[in-house]
């Protein structure tokens, strides 16, 4: 045999450990963004090769220039993904420089986007071409001028509503991609169920969970972390990117997004579409939000308010499919009660 | 059959078992043991026996390095292995009293798996394992060959190898002459700097002088080194050949025993000629 | 038998295959595979997969198999293991 290295699983909760890690990224140029495990080979203690992810992304792949002809990115891989099947996850994502990519096709990834800069790279059962043929094939895209909204609606309110409505009446047939990542208190049943009720009335409109391209940790961490330090840019880059690559075969030729007082982040993200999105034939139409007579109706307030049982206001805020829909099922108000977070 | 090289080769990887032939090794020795990661190792013996299965290893010895008897893997290879049905097996951490376990338990699945003919090579690689090392050989008829592992000897030992290796010393000394006493084979350590060549060829020399017959090899560019050492030479061929030459002329005139050069050739010595004739010819 | 707990065996390197085990809400044996031999040679792998599965009495899973050009001896390894791992 020739040498034989063995990947180990990092203890990351050992800040010892994360420095480490962190000084060896970073002679890549690379830094320590937000991760759930790292699998590194070491060499008398000393990190040679790392590789690392959140769920099911796979990212920080780098190997010392002298170990670069051991095989050293698959063993990790082996590692990593095994790692990621046993948490569940059966379709992954590698994130990485564009210069790395032809490593990982080599292992039977296949690029989903790239940038100038960054690539998004996939293995799984069902690939990006086969979920958009499906989505293509069941409604028949190519049919009608299509516009595309994507919601998280966490619950979905009179101001998801509005937006909705004001959206359909734009294009011949609207697809609400309802966020699939379940980081929000609401769960993706939830509210795709409220969403689906809210918009019933609508004929030319339908709801569709989002896939893992859109707004997921593959493609936008940042939304999920909700700090702005690491590569903010290249990551909305990248989202952007893939919608109009991809999702403009589904015949949509509008985006529309709410317009962003409240949010920085969200704000900034809008911004890039609106530079972006015209070179696929994707116009973005930003939509006022709509007030009540309170203010801006937004999602926090509206869990402020459930957590005070403040219905009268609430009545103000969300529309009554919702609002019987959050009468009728009290362990929500009691979950509210103990639930700290942001989303 | 003359044997100067045994290729270890990782049991978890089939890529490495496919391309085992082309190496040239006398043995190929599959290995469930160090080379393979511990959440592997039920993966890695069945792959080793369906690869043992599958294909027709006759042309060289197939051994299978299986986990020490004290693990908790050790059943699980045996049962494997003994439907594998390889040359033999080799078992780390040889002492007497393991053998005698790894025996008992042969005897135990005979019925179900017969395993009459299957060798043992041990692997003498703890202090107390060189220590005893005479007692470890003749602890089963199916011993066939010893060898010496040098890495987890200096561990065992707490000392820090040196280049000349002089920690090594009295264990290959002790083991090659245990080997003699016995009548089987002695297997060199292998040596882990795959990139030093002529370091490994007096490593090799080194393992002739002290009497060793082969050298394992862990990567396969150690194994025509190997040869190139212990090749037989030309003087060696034309006295093995002189000695079958003899020994027909023997038979033909009807007399069991017959001497060459004034010393009498006993059955050792002519299955070695033999054997060295076999081997020269089939270059 | 049916595979009622994910597993997997293999590896991503060369004349290897990764295979996954799930279990199957359809109660059949489905197998999706992926190989850089599709072409030639997907309806022996296919065949090799299904008569293992057939002599481990495996009636009902999902099986995903990632396929770096295994041999047929290999693809049987894998899939025994992945079964006796999710038992």
């Amino acid at each position: 045999m020739t040498q034989i290295y063995f990947p180990v699983l990092l203890d990351i909760t050992n800040p010892e450990n994360t420095i480490q890690l962190r000084d060896f990224l970073e002679r890549f140029d690379l830094s320590l963004d937000t991760i759930d495990a790292a699998i590194v080979i070491k060499e008398d203690h000393q990190i040679v090769a790392s590789c690392c992810k959140l769920k099911n992304v796979f990212k920080m792949i780098a190997v010392d220039p002298e170990y670069q002809h051991n095989n050293l990115v698959s063993l990790m891989l082996n590692e990593i993904t095994y790692l990621a099947f046993e948490q569940g996850y059966v379709h992954t994502f590698i994130f990485t420089p564009l210069v790395s990519v032809p490593i990982f096709t080599s292992l039977g990834y296949s690029m989903v986007v790239a940038t100038h800069e960054v690539a998004l790279l996939e293995k799984g059962p069902i690939l990006i071409d086969e979920t958009i043929q499906t989505i293509d094939h069941k409604y028949q895209c190519n049919k009608t001028q299509n516009g595309a909204i994507i919601i998280n609606g966490n619950p979905f309110s009179l101001g998801h509503l509005h937006l909705i409505e004001t959206a359909s009446r734009q294009c011949e047939r609207l697809f609400v991609f309802v966020v699939e990542e379940d980081v929000s208190f609401f769960t993706f049943e939830q509210r795709f169920f409220l969403i689906q009720e809210g918009v019933k009335h609508l004929d030319n409109v339908v709801v569709l969970p989002s896939t893992f391209y859109i707004i997921s940790q593959a493609t936008f961490p940042n939304y999920f972390v909700r700090d702005k330090e690491h590569g903010f840019d290249m990551y909305a880059t990248l989202d952007v990117t893939l919608f109009g690559t991809w999702f403009s075969k589904l015949n949509i030729t509008k985006r529309f997004v709410g317009e962003e007082p409240l949010d920085e982040m969200t704000d900034a993200y809008n911004m890039t579409m609106a530079q972006l999105l015209p070179s696929y034939g994707i116009e973005l139409i930003i939509i006022e939000r709509k007030h009540n007579r309170y203010g801006v109706i937004s999602a926090s307030i509206i869990r402020s308010l459930l957590k005070a049982q403040d219905w009268k206001t609430l009545k103000h805020y969300v529309p009554d499919t919702t609002y019987n829909y959050l009468k009728d099922n009290p362990q929500i108000i009691e979950k509210i009660q103990t639930h700290h977070g942001k989303h | 059959m003359i044997k100067q090289t045994a290729l270890f080769i990782p049991g978890n990887q089939p890529k490495m078992h496919i391309s085992a032939d082309v190496f040239g090794a006398d043995c190929l020795i599959f290995d469930l043991e160090d080379s393979v990661a511990i959440h592997q190792k039920d993966s890695a013996r069945l792959l080793v026996k369906e690869m043992i299965q599958a294909f027709d290893l006759s042309y060289t010895e197939v051994i299978v390095r299986i986990n020490p008897v004290d693990s908790s893997f050790y059943q699980d290879d045996l049962k494997e292995m003994l439907q594998a049905r390889p040359d033999a097996l080799m078992i780390p951490k040889a002492t007497k009293a393991v053998i005698e376990k790894v025996e008992a338990d042969l005897k135990h699945y005979n019925d179900i798996y017969p395993n009459e003919t299957l060798k043992l090579y041990i692997i003498i690689e703890t202090a107390m394992g060189v220590e005893t090392a005479l007692e470890t050989c003749l602890a089963s008829k199916r011993i066939i060959g010893v060898l010496l592992g040098g890495e987890d000897l200096c561990t065992d030992m707490k000392v820090t190898p040196t280049k000349q290796r002089i920690e090594l010393q009295y264990p290959r000394s002790k083991i090659a002459m245990t080997a003699a006493a016995c009548n089987i084979m002695a297997w060199d350590t292998p040596f882990v700097d795959i990139d030093d060549h002529d370091g490994f060829k007096e490593d090799a020399l080194m393992a002739k002088a002290l009497g060793f017959g082969g050298k394992v090899c862990i990567h396969p560019n150690q194994i025509d080194i190997v040869k190139e050492v212990f090749a037989i030479s030309e003087k060696q061929l034309k006295e093995a050949q002189e000695i079958i030459e003899a020994y027909e002329l023997a038979q033909q005139q009807g007399l069991g025993a017959f001497s060459y050069r004034g010393k009498m050739i006993d059955k050792p010595i002519l299955e070695r000629a033999q054997q060295i004739v076999a081997a020269s010819s089939k270059e | 038998m049916d595979i009622n707990k994910p597993s997997q065996a293999g590896t991503l390197e060369s004349n290897d295959v990764y295979v996954q085990l799930l279990p199957n809400p359809n109660g059949n044996i489905e197998i999706k595979l992926k190989s850089i031999v599709y072409k030639q040679f997907k309806d022996q792998i296919l065949q090799v997969a299904n008569q293992t599965l057939k002599d481990l009495q495996i009636t009902s899973c999902v099986l995903i198999m990632d396929d770096q050009g295994a041999l047929d001896h290999t693809i049987k390894a894998r899939i025994e293991s992945a079964v006796k791992r999710s038992l």
